[in-house]
């Protein structure tokens, strides 16, 4: 049994992947802690309704869980953008092989050794850029480092006995890919990528906080935790910086303990998959 | 080993002259952009370096305390909680959120004292993230053949992991200071602006914000070298404890 396509016995990998995860009890605890954020900020229109005029500590709380929305949607579509390129990137790498391969591999682990988490502040100072723009650069930003790993993730699935063994029975190398290694590669591919989601939310941080992000519109218009964070440092008191600086940090350690979680997850289903500490 | 430290090395040299070939190509003025960055780097340099010893000298002997088996000394085991601890609150705060809430605190930058408080606010991040990378590091080379082959020698468990595991869990441990340096180095940009050093990072955010792409450029460039050297520092200390490395 090679483990790859659930756990050999009838048992999807998702189920075994799920049951890992359940496991990690810092996984579990950050994946409430995200739900909790996610609920704040789903329930802001009712708590601004309750109140229509808060002052001091309630209305920095009211504005950092209306910023709920724009920083995951932001982060959220820039963490899908870096997982595609680096899906794009690592898998061609992996597929390559010969000497193309370890050459992209490289350049990703070059790119990936840079203080990229800078580009979105030279991007904010240099380009101005509208929301879109700046989804794609923290996007492109994020990718390198999860290139690095789905390139090790899919190298190894494509070496392991079950691509052998597909390859042996005459199955054609397109055929090996999309019908035995991406279903026991979605769940480690997906713990790779994980990792790009709290990277763009702590660039958007940064870049907030030294004026070069977004959100700094009139009358905070499309706020975000970063430009909320910006605003209380440059004027703002304690209060200010309560709600989105502890918002930002539960949500940053919920997705760094999801991302264990899901690696915990992915090393039940590839053979010799090492655990880390629980 | 020195081979291996010489490759390296030698494997800079072509991203930093293409840092330099980008400062030519974009600065009107190549000469006074690199001479204003440059200017900024050594405080930048001292601030990262101290504050990856402090959290590096710290953490990780908290994190290796906390892989160590239930039992022993006092002192360990307190050592061992408190790096339970913090390597389960480690991603949570990274330098810049720790820095914006310290000047808040303070009441504003003129209340703390910059160099050393910017140095303490930062430390927070590498510190309970090198707690969990030496925690998670010495529990993977637990499951390792050779500890059993020592334990099945005689020497207890403690011992074996001391011993055999903690020189690898040291070298997983340090191959990760340039990850964990380009986090502080991001922090510390934070750091210079909101304490005001006169550092690089100070030096990249004043020529965004005042629209010179030139001296930008050049202070990213000196920031993406310190970057680079932290990294090829950190793979050849690791690679000093683990010979096996060296072929990487």
């Amino acid at each position: 049994m090679d483990g790859l396509a659930g756990d050999g016995f009838g048992v999807s990998p998702w189920r075994v992947a799920w049951r890992g995860f359940r496991a990690s009890r810092a996984g579990v605890h950050g994946l409430g802690a995200l739900a909790a954020v996610c609920c704040g900020g789903l329930l802001e229109p009712v708590l601004s309704a309750g109140n229509p005029t808060p002052g001091g500590a309630a209305k920095a709380a009211v504005a950092a869980l209306d910023a709920v929305a724009a920083s995951l949607l932001l982060g959220g579509s820039a963490a899908v953008l870096a997982a595609v390129v680096a899906l794009v990137w690592g898998g061609g790498a992996a597929l390559a092989g010969g000497r193309a391969g370890p050459r992209l591999v490289t350049l990703a682990g070059v790119a990936g050794a840079l203080p990229l988490p800078l580009l979105p502040l030279m991007a904010g100072g240099l380009l101005d850029p509208d929301l879109g723009l700046f989804a794609v650069v923290l996007g492109l930003a994020a990718a390198p480092a999860p290139a690095v790993a789905a390139h090790g993730v899919l190298a190894a699935l494509l070496r392991s006995d079950m691509a052998t063994a597909a390859d042996a029975a005459g199955l054609t190398r397109g055929a090996v890919l999309l019908r035995r290694v991406l279903p026991a590669a979605a769940v480690p591919l997906l713990a790779a990528c994980w990792s790009a989601l709290p990277r763009v939310l702590a660039m958007e941080g940064l870049a907030g906080l030294v004026h070069l992000g977004p959100g700094h519109g009139p009358a905070g218009e499309g706020a975000t935790w970063g430009s909320l964070l910006g605003d209380a440092v440059a004027g703002g008191g304690p209060a200010d910086l309560l709600g989105p600086g502890l918002l930002l940090a539960v949500t940053l350690w919920a997705l760094g303990a999801i991302g264990d979680g899901l690696a915990q997850a992915a090393a039940t289903l590839i053979p010799g998959g090492r655990r880390g500490a629980p | 080993m020195l081979r291996f430290a010489l490759r390296r090395c030698a494997g800079l040299v072509l991203p930093l002259l293409l840092l330099a070939g980008l400062v030519l190509a974009i600065a009107p003025d190549p000469a006074d952009a690199a001479a204003r960055a440059l200017g900024g780097l050594p405080r930048t340099v001292g601030l990262v370096v101290l504050v990856l010893a402090l959290g590096y000298g710290a953490g990780v002997p908290l994190g290796l305390a906390a892989a160590m088996p239930a039992g022993g000394p006092l002192p360990l085991r307190l050592m061992g909680r408190l790096g339970h601890g913090l390597a389960a609150v480690s991603g949570g705060v990274p330098g810049f959120l720790a820095v914006a809430v310290g000047v808040v605190l303070a009441g504003g930058v003129e209340a703390a004292p910059r160099m050393p408080a910017a140095a303490l606010l930062l430390v927070l991040a590498p510190l309970a993230e090198s707690a969990r990378l030496a925690r998670n590091a010495l529990a993977v080379q637990a499951d390792s053949g050779f500890l059993l082959t020592a334990r099945s020698r005689g020497l207890d468990e403690r011992a074996a992991l001391a011993r055999y595991a903690r020189p690898l869990a040291l070298a997983a441990v340090l191959a990760t200071l340039g990850p964990v340096g380009t986090a502080i180095l991001c922090g510390a940009v934070a750091a210079e602006v909101l304490f005001g050093l006169p550092g690089a990072g100070a030096v990249l955010v004043g020529a965004l914000h005042g629209g010179d792409g030139g001296t930008a450029t050049a202070a990213l460039s000196a920031l993406s070298a310190l970057a680079l050297a932290l990294h090829v520092g950190g793979s050849v200390a690791a690679a000093g404890l683990d010979p096996r490395r060296r072929t990487l």
